[in-house]
């Protein structure tokens, strides 16, 4: 199945269609759509791995209260993908904790 | 079973009592530890996780700090679970020219006491902490012993390993009367049943106060509250428990009741930032309110710029036992035999809760203590 085909198609209407980044890899997304529902309509269900035990995590509630979907998204960690609509080149990554920096400085 | 009798019953199961409950049972004493709520729930679960000796004073405090210290090492080597205790250094930074003075003066006077502690310039500063603001930070006192832990973990391992050597731990059991005979200790009597033993001991911290009144005892300890924020986790960038010199500062540590705010950054091994600290004289009430967290935020922020793009996941208050000159209640009292006093740490629980511990097993084991208990005794309040 396509990425397109997993989408609701009857009955709606979507914005421009684009693509984003994910850890390098193309995807497509329409404007209005959250990166967490372009990843899973991508067939993408793990979003990030736990900082101790490195389990694999994936959106769980949907509705930004889990916190589990965090992704480094445009450079920033921890920021959750069911809360951060997608927007045309942006950057997304799988978040392990080993993998970014704090982008702190002083 | 709830167990009829013990030799020695510790009322409290914060990071004192669990501490004391724990070498009790190794030196091979039939311990029961009784507990109100929950282990480490109270101001042993939510402070500053600093194991801690800089601001400590001459004489008997910074003898106190040091002697914990190594029992936290010691600790580290003989309890199973690990508690993330690290120990990198500690920095007290001074923020301002008018902080100067005081500190200088505690540095002078511990030199002289025989604990000396090291200045460092703002460059030294940077290259250990490179958040730190330049603009903000003029020097800092440095010191190589001292660390953080996770005071839950410390608190979870105590307790497990206390089991381990036979003690009894009784959460969600609360002391509510004790008997005493002739002036002597003859039990504990508790919502879960009555407990003979000839010996208590007091580690109830902010609740010492009303254990004391179970034997007529008038212990002087009062709520203060701590509040303290914890940020996202993040990968390592501190590395040290930085304390700002504010608190060396007498007039500004608010304790005639006004809300007041000192700088205070840590980082966890699971990588949050616990960053604080705000308090205020709020009784036996750990709400923390908006103007805390927005004072703890500004302070912060003036001290470490770039913690503004840092998210703060959830805040916590508690209350410390406070005594009249910031120095724990330890050891016998006069007029009842058996009731050992083991609170009133004014917020230095988790750095020296270990200390006491093992000192009141001393006391308990062997009626002499390696750290002289004298000028703590609770009649130095009469």
């Amino acid at each position: 199945m396509s990425m397109v085909e997993k989408r609701v198609q009857k009955g709606v209407e979507r914005g421009q269609q684009f693509e984003i980044f994910v850890d390098g890899e193309k995807i497509l997304a329409y404007e209005g759509e959250t990166i967490g529902a372009a990843l899973m309509a991508a067939g993408r269900r793990t979003l990030r791995y736990t900082n101790k035990y490195k389990h694999p995590r994936g959106l769980y509630c949907g509705i930004g209260l889990c916190q589990e979907c965090r992704m480094v998204i445009n450079g920033v960690p921890n920021t959750q993908a069911c809360q951060t609509l997608a927007t045309p080149g942006c950057q997304v990554e799988t978040q392990q904790r080993e993998k970014y920096s704090t982008g702190l400085t002083g | 079973m709830f167990p009829g009798e013990a030799e020695v019953v510790v009322i409290g199961g914060g990071v004192i009592g669990s501490s004391t409950a724990y070498f009790l049972a190794r030196a091979g004493k039939k311990v029961v530890l009784v507990e109100k709520g929950y282990k480490g729930g109270e101001a042993s679960g939510a402070n500053a996780a600093f194991v801690w000796s800089i601001t400590r004073k001459p004489g008997i405090d910074i003898r106190l700090a040091m002697h914990s210290i190594n029992i936290h090492r010691q600790l580290q080597k003989e309890l199973d679970r690990d508690f993330e205790y690290v120990y990198n250094g500690g920095l007290l930074v001074i923020e301002d020219e008018e902080q100067l003075p005081f500190v200088e003066a505690h540095v002078k006077a511990r030199a002289e006491d025989g604990y000396p502690l090291e200045m460092i310039d703002a460059k030294q500063v940077f290259e250990l902490e490179p958040l730190l603001s330049e603009e903000k930070i003029i020097g800092a006192v440095f010191s190589p012993i001292d660390g953080t832990t996770n005071p839950i973990f410390l608190v979870i391992s105590l307790n497990l390993q206390a089991q381990k050597l036979g003690a009894k731990i009784f959460h969600h059991t609360e002391a509510r009367e004790i008997e005493v005979m002739s002036g002597k200790i003859k039990g504990v009597i508790t919502d879960k049943g009555t407990i003979k033993t000839n010996t208590v001991v007091n580690a109830a911290g902010c609740w010492g106060c009303f254990i004391g009144e179970m034997v007529g005892l008038k212990v002087p300890i009062t709520p203060f509250q701590l509040a303290m924020l914890v940020t996202e986790q993040l990968p390592p960038c501190v590395s040290h428990p930085i304390m700002g010199a504010s608190y060396m500062v007498e007039e500004d540590t608010g304790k005639e009741g006004g809300l007041g705010c000192g700088l205070i950054i840590s980082q966890q091994a699971a990588g949050n930032l616990l960053i604080g600290a705000s308090w205020r004289d709020a009784g036996y009430d750990k709400r923390i309110n908006q103007e805390e967290i927005e004072l703890m935020a500004r302070v912060n922020v003036e001290a470490m710029p770039s913690l503004k793009d840092v998210r703060v996941i959830r805040s916590y208050a508690n209350f410390f036992p406070h005594t009249d000159d910031d120095l724990p209640i330890l050891g016998k009292v006069d007029g009842v035999e058996g009731f050992i006093m083991a609170c009133g740490h004014n917020g230095h629980g988790i750095g020296l809760g270990p200390g006491s511990g093992k000192l009141i097993q001393e006391l308990i084991c062997e009626g002499i203590t390696s750290i002289p208990l004298d000028e703590l005794s609770l009649s130095r309040f009469n």
